[in-house]
């Protein structure tokens, strides 16, 4: 059969919509439509879009972790680590990722020595598969995280942690304070420097797999830690070692409940050693605390209190060393009869004489010349009842009340420190105004920072103010030296150097609100503030002791606590090089 | 035997003389498209194989990079674990433990002596510099120099 073409014309007409050239361009349009569309897709992806969707994806496969910054290292005054964080790791586990409970946990016991009861809970963890982070371990070894980390464990977490250590063991806890698991201080400068101290976190990915494995190599650290300033204390390491050595050792002798010393460099305010040991209630040993008690504690000063009275009236002028009272034994005053420490006849007692025998009696006689109201300015002059610049924290202002709301014999008795309550901080503070001829000179307990970039900042001098005279504290400074050559302090005498000093035997009050236990014993705090060389003072300390026995003749701040002070002298001068003033002869010839 | 064109064939024959066109001598055809082309895909495949082994480059030296912080952190590490030992064995606690299981005991008292030159001139060759005192005979190792001078180089960073 002929097929018959159809003819131009009617082929013509029946392609005419779609010649190949239309149909190119409509098709070349759509994909360029198309192509268009797909590029401002993209584009809006690359852009706008792109940030969230980057995070979105990096979650799903990233998993960032925290990088602990190395806490700042406390040094002494010489540059010595008193408290430093030295390399650890965290060890932790996930569960759910867990493939072989029982051998893991037998391997991790293994290494890092769990308790029974820690590996009962790790196995009871894993088998419920509930949680997906259990601490094994914190702030273990460092050695032992890498030899775990080199398992490759699955669901077995090494990090990197500080831990904090004091190389130097208990010496300077009081001061230093404590920080918890966290690396957090909770205790003494650790607490009141914690944000110096604290460095800024970093950030550290890693890739993970779906099934939530860490994918070897694509560990990074996004954004590097930056590790805490550091501080330079003014403690000098052998001073505070020697000074907790002496405080623990006279404790132990006469078993007293704690004790308290501190050492101040004179001229500056700069504390040296700042001790405080306590018999723990439950053993029985006596140990450094991790309690600051030189500046926690208050209780009334006692006869320390005497110097500041006398000092007081001398640079007023209205008496001099020599002015002299017939003084009784004991006097009524308001509604209490008050004695002297021991009975004497009525004897005429010149202000030197005073301070020198420790006569209550006598000192309100000098108190009386100066009236109730500028006798309280003057000790808070002497920076009492407010709390010193160190702010430490718990520190206690003690309490120094106004002139008028003082009642009945407190008027006079806060002439030789009853009534009245401070600090040893304070009380140091105090006497050291004398020996440093009479300008007070705020402690100062941090010397200097350290920052990241390793310079040194050092921190401002101590704040001053003059609040005797010269020649009142020169005059004073004369009677304390008599007070140790011949007074109530003898037992604080060092051959070869001319030392001093005031003794304090006060009367502590119990929670039961009087000054007896439950025995029915007195309960006393002793103490002992001396200097030297006193012609030309170098060193102020302060020690206390707490609760000496009632009953002995360990109770006094002369038998108790200056003999602390003569023990600690021979250290003082090895460590400061303190040569005695030519001339001096210490009490030869007192 | 003899072929006989039909008659339509002889016809077409006839016309297609008529109607081819003259000869005309035909343009060399330009190579230099081809050879930009050329160019252009070596630069490109030179471009995207240094692209690719700059990127090779830059991981090898960024692996690399990473290895040295590793080390310098285990340095750092290092460091400050010989640091706290070294703090521990200079400790008062462990120095006055070790005299006293040698039988030492702290002295009563302090007394200063006099030193020959001769012998002050020794110790200082052996020790190091005195300060502005006479007293004090100082080593030359401040570990508060020493870690000042780590982090300074590390600034700060673990």
């Amino acid at each position: 059969m002929r097929v018959k073409a159809p003819p131009p014309a009617e082929r013509a007409a029946r392609f005419r919509s779609g010649s190949p050239r239309r149909r190119l361009i409509a098709a070349l349009l759509v994909l360029a439509v198309i192509l268009i569309a797909i590029v401002v897709r993209v584009a809006s992806l690359q852009t706008s879009e792109a940030e969230s969707l980057r995070s979105a994806g990096a979650e799903q496969w990233t998993r960032s972790y925290s990088i602990e910054a190395p806490r700042g290292t406390v040094f002494d005054r010489h540059g010595n680590e008193l408290a430093m964080s030295v390399p650890a790791v965290n060890v932790s586990i996930n569960p759910k990722l867990i493939e072989n409970g029982p051998a893991t946990v037998q391997l991790l016991d293994d290494l890092l020595v769990l308790s029974d009861e820690k590996a009962a809970d790790l196995i009871h963890e894993i088998e419920l598969k509930d949680r997906g982070f259990v601490y094994v371990k914190r702030q273990a070894d460092a050695a032992i995280g890498d030899q775990i980390s080199s398992m490759r464990l699955a669901g077995v977490n090494v990090d990197r942690a500080g831990r904090r250590e004091m190389p130097g063991g208990d010496t300077g806890r009081s001061v230093i304070g404590r920080t918890n698991i966290d690396g957090e201080g909770i205790a003494g400068l650790e607490l009141q420097y914690d944000d110096l101290l604290t460095g800024s976190a970093g950030l550290r990915s890693r890739e993970v797999a779906p099934n939530g494995r860490s994918i070897p190599g694509s560990e990074s650290v996004t954004q590097q830690p930056i590790a805490g300033d550091d501080l330079v204390l003014t403690l000098d390491r052998s001073i505070q070692f020697s000074t907790e050595e002496v405080l623990l050792e006279k404790v132990r002798e006469i078993g007293a409940r704690g004790a308290t010393a501190i050492v101040i460099d004179t001229p500056t305010g700069e504390i040296l050693g700042m001790a405080s040991v306590r018999q723990d209630v439950e053993t029985g040993e006596y140990r450094v605390t991790s309690g600051n008690f030189a500046a926690v504690d208050a209780y009334e000063p006692g006869s320390v209190a005497k110097v500041i009275t006398v000092a007081s009236a001398l640079s007023e002028g209205l008496v001099t060393p020599d002015t002299s009272y017939e003084v009784p034994w004991r006097k009524q005053y308001y509604d209490d009869l008050l004695t002297d420490s021991h009975e004497h006849p009525n004897e005429w007692m010149s202000v030197s004489q005073i301070l020198i025998e420790s006569s209550n009696i006598g000192t309100i006689f000098v108190q009386q010349e100066m009236g109730r109201a500028l006798h309280r300015d003057y000790m808070a002059d002497f920076g009492l009842g407010s709390k010193t610049a160190l702010d430490f924290p718990g520190e206690s202002p003690g309490i120094l009340k106004e002139a008028e709301d003082l009642w009945g014999s407190e008027r006079v008795t806060v002439a030789y420190g009853q009534g009245v309550s401070s600090t040893s901080l304070q009380l140091a503070g105090a006497i050291n105004t004398i020996a440093n001829g009479g300008t007070y000179v705020a402690p100062k307990l941090v010397k200097a920072t350290v920052g990241p970039d390793g310079t040194i900042a050092e921190l401002p001098v101590s704040p001053s103010r003059r609040v005797v005279s010269e020649q009142a504290a020169a005059q004073t400074s004369e009677m304390m030296r008599n007070v140790v050559c011949t007074g109530t302090a003898t037992r604080a005498q060092v051959p070869g150097q001319s030392i001093a000093g005031k003794t304090g035997t006060a009367f502590k009050a119990a929670d039961n609100g009087t000054y007896f236990n439950e025995n029915g014993d007195r309960i006393y705090y002793a103490s002992f503030v001396g200097f030297f060389p006193a012609e030309d003072p170098e060193v102020t300390v302060l020690v206390s002791v707490d609760e000496p026995p009632a009953g002995t003749r360990d109770r006094f701040g002369g038998t108790a606590a200056a003999p602390v002070f003569a023990e600690l002298v021979p250290t003082l001068v090895h460590e400061l090089g303190i040569q005695p003033v030519e001339g001096a002869t210490g009490c030869e010839g007192s | 035997m003899v072929a006989i064109p039909l008659l339509r064939d002889v016809q077409s024959s006839k016309d297609s003389t008529h109607s081819r066109p003259d000869l005309v001598v035909v343009e060399r055809r330009r190579r230099w498209p081809a050879v930009l082309a050329g160019f252009v895909w070596v630069v490109v495949f030179s471009g995207l194989l240094g692209a690719a082994v700059f990127h090779t480059q830059l991981a090898e030296r960024q692996l690399q990079i990473d290895r040295l912080e590793r080390a310098v952190g285990q340095q750092r590490e290092r460091f400050d674990e010989l640091r706290y030992k070294r703090a521990e064995l200079r400790s008062p606690v462990r120095l006055a433990g070790a005299a006293k299981e040698l039988g030492m005991e702290r002295g009563p008292n302090g007394d200063f002596i006099e030193i020959h030159p001769d012998q002050l001139a020794r110790q200082l060759a052996v020790a190091g510099a005195v300060d502005d005192g006479p007293a004090h005979v100082i080593i030359g190792s401040d570990p508060l120099d020493q870690f000042r001078d780590v982090k300074a180089v590390t600034a700060g960073q673990p």
